[in-house]
């Protein structure tokens, strides 16, 4: 029973499971036995509140610091777009999923801020490298992770909606790999009331939108 | 006929027969939501909590949902028999309910035959299972429905045998009678309750009426694992709904019947005001079928299935020799005193 070959001189206990099984058929005391953890179960469940359920969309798991959810766009103090459009982010990103028109910002500074910034959700990956490759921490990760919408093109995310969806930071931010730079913020309402770049996003129809981005792509 | 039509009499069953099957449907579709209840919190989940507080509406949630699915006969169903399965094993289910004293006076009929009126009713119970299966002329609910006929003959003998010790004590079939016997007190505080008499013979009857019913230890009549859902695989909407609620009464019926033979049916202790002395049996014995149907669900959520062949050797080798036993020993018993 003391296996030794090998070098490995380990009491192992060898157990004949048909042996064992022949011991184990069910009597009236391993009913009883059943009973009692099936009654402290239900007792334990019932006034100890013992349920390891999490009731999804009410309650929902902490997620990490690091999470990798949808994108968010920061702003400066005034509510205006962090974003140089220096294109980097588009760049390194392997699924190719966002796409930037640059302007020209007023401030000779700053020199470009995007008219346009677009991200396909469902082409996204989700690997945050985007993050890791601005230079101005102007686009960080948040932890939402909900992207169900009705239409295909609705997946797309413009500025609008990267910058300042309806609950925002309702989870907190995400990944955020750089030391958090004091004037990159998210977007919040009641202390951002102007917001002078970008004054108008453009109301585009969003299938014009779909489409552009497939002709981009080729 | 016109004389009694308009007599006191029958309005007094009219009314009696309206309270008696309009509170036994709403327990029956509330049961359901018992039964899944306590099995969740057994299984350490809150089960259903989003119709309702405490998901109190889901039964009426569930009878919508049935009431609006499709209903599916298969192509090469025998059409009629598949349709008269679900009413066939449904009204034996709930006839039983008229002979069933649920008061001193919340009885539709006392029928000096009561017991073996419930017993030849619920026996035809059977050939709704059977039917159902045949008629679907599908491979598991066939197999589904020849497990469970045999199963189903196998026990009623121990479940009825079971009772004839009782019956040797009580000297009658009356299941108001029953009560009556069991009204009065040993040295003044335990009741004169049959299980006390007839130990042996309860546990045989509990066993044997779960395998009646069907359910869990026994029910592999619709064994999931192996039978998809056995004889009712192919039924859908209400159809399905009716096996259901054909199922739940049953297990109704079998706790009312113990209760009533073996626990003093709906004698208990009467204090309070007139009103109260009048309720109080009711509830007395709507709580002990109450407690009954909980040890079912219990049951069900605590020993796995039995396999077919322990299933034949615990009904014939155990069950039946150990009621016949118990009825030879009652009998000495009573001859001699």
């Amino acid at each position: 029973m003391t296996p030794v070959s090998g070098g490995y001189a380990v009491d192992v206990p060898t157990i004949n499971v048909s042996e064992r099984a022949r011991g184990e058929h069910a009597t009236i005391w391993s009913t009883f036995r059943a009973f009692a953890v099936t009654l402290r179960r239900l007792f334990t469940s019932l006034f100890k509140g013992d349920i390891p359920t999490i009731n999804y969309p009410e309650e929902s798991r902490p997620y990490s610091e690091r999470f990798r959810g949808t994108h968010i766009l920061t702003v400066r103090d005034d509510g205006s777009l962090k974003c140089v459009a220096c294109y980097m982010c588009a760049t390194i990103c392997p699924a190719e999923c966002i796409y930037i028109e640059a302007g020209e910002h007023p401030n000779p500074e700053i020199e470009k801020f995007p008219t346009r910034f677009d991200i396909d959700m469902m082409r996204c990956i989700y690997c945050g490298f985007c993050v890791d490759a601005c230079p101005e921490e102007a686009i960080i990760m948040s932890r939402e992770h909900h992207q169900s919408v009705y239409e295909r093109s609705e997946t797309i995310y413009g500025i609008e909606k990267l910058m300042a969806r309806p609950g925002i930071d309702a989870k907190g931010p995400g990944y955020r790999p750089n030391r958090p730079m004091a004037e990159a913020k998210i977007f919040k309402k009641q202390e951002q009331q102007t917001c002078p770049f970008p004054s108008h996003i453009e109301e585009r129809h969003p299938a014009v939108l779909y489409e552009s981005m497939i002709r981009r792509r080729g | 006929m016109s004389e009694y039509l308009t007599s006191s009499d029958f309005m007094i069953l009219m009314i009696k027969i309206i309270v008696i099957f309009g509170g036994v449907m709403g327990a029956l579709v509330y049961l359901t939501w018992i039964e899944r209840k306590v099995m969740a919190r057994v299984q350490m989940r809150p089960g259903p909590t989003r119709v309702g507080p405490f998901g109190l509406l889901q039964p009426i949630a569930d009878g919508l949902k049935f009431l609006f699915k499709e209903d599916v006969v298969p192509a090469n169903a025998n059409r009629f028999l598949y349709i008269a399965a679900p009413v066939v094993s449904l009204i034996p289910a709930l006839l039983s309910f008229s002979v069933i004293p649920f008061g001193p006076w919340l009885q539709v009929t006392d029928l000096s035959v009561g017991l073996l009126f419930i017993f030849a009713i619920t026996s035809l119970g059977v050939y709704g299972i059977v039917l159902g299966g045949w008629a679907s002329n599908s491979k598991y609910p066939l197999m589904g429905a020849m497990r469970s006929s045999a199963q189903m003959i196998s026990y009623e003998l121990s479940l009825t045998l079971s009772v004839v010790g009782v019956l040797m004590i009580a000297n009658t079939l009356s299941l108001n009678q029953l009560v009556m016997s069991q009204q009065r007190t040993w040295l003044g505080f335990i009741p004169r309750w049959n299980i006390f008499l007839q130990p042996v013979a309860f546990l045989i009857y509990v066993v044997s009426a779960v395998a009646e019913t069907n359910r869990l230890p026994f029910d592999l009549a619709e064994s999931e694992q192996e039978l998809v859902a056995g004889w009712h695989t192919e039924y859908s909407s209400l159809k399905f709904a009716m096996f259901m609620l054909a199922e739940y009464a049953n297990m109704v019926t079998v706790s009312a019947l113990a209760t009533i033979m073996f626990f003093g049916g709906w004698s208990g202790p009467l204090v309070g005001p007139h009103w109260l002395k009048a309720a109080l049996p009711t509830f007395w014995f709507v709580s002990k079928i109450f407690l009954f149907i909980f040890f079912y669900v219990l049951l069900r959520s605590t020993i796995p299935r039995f396999r077919y062949d322990q299933l034949m050797n615990f009904g014939w080798k155990v069950l039946l020799p150990l009621s016949l036993a118990n009825i030879l020993a009652t009998s000495f018993v009573v001859a001699i005193s």
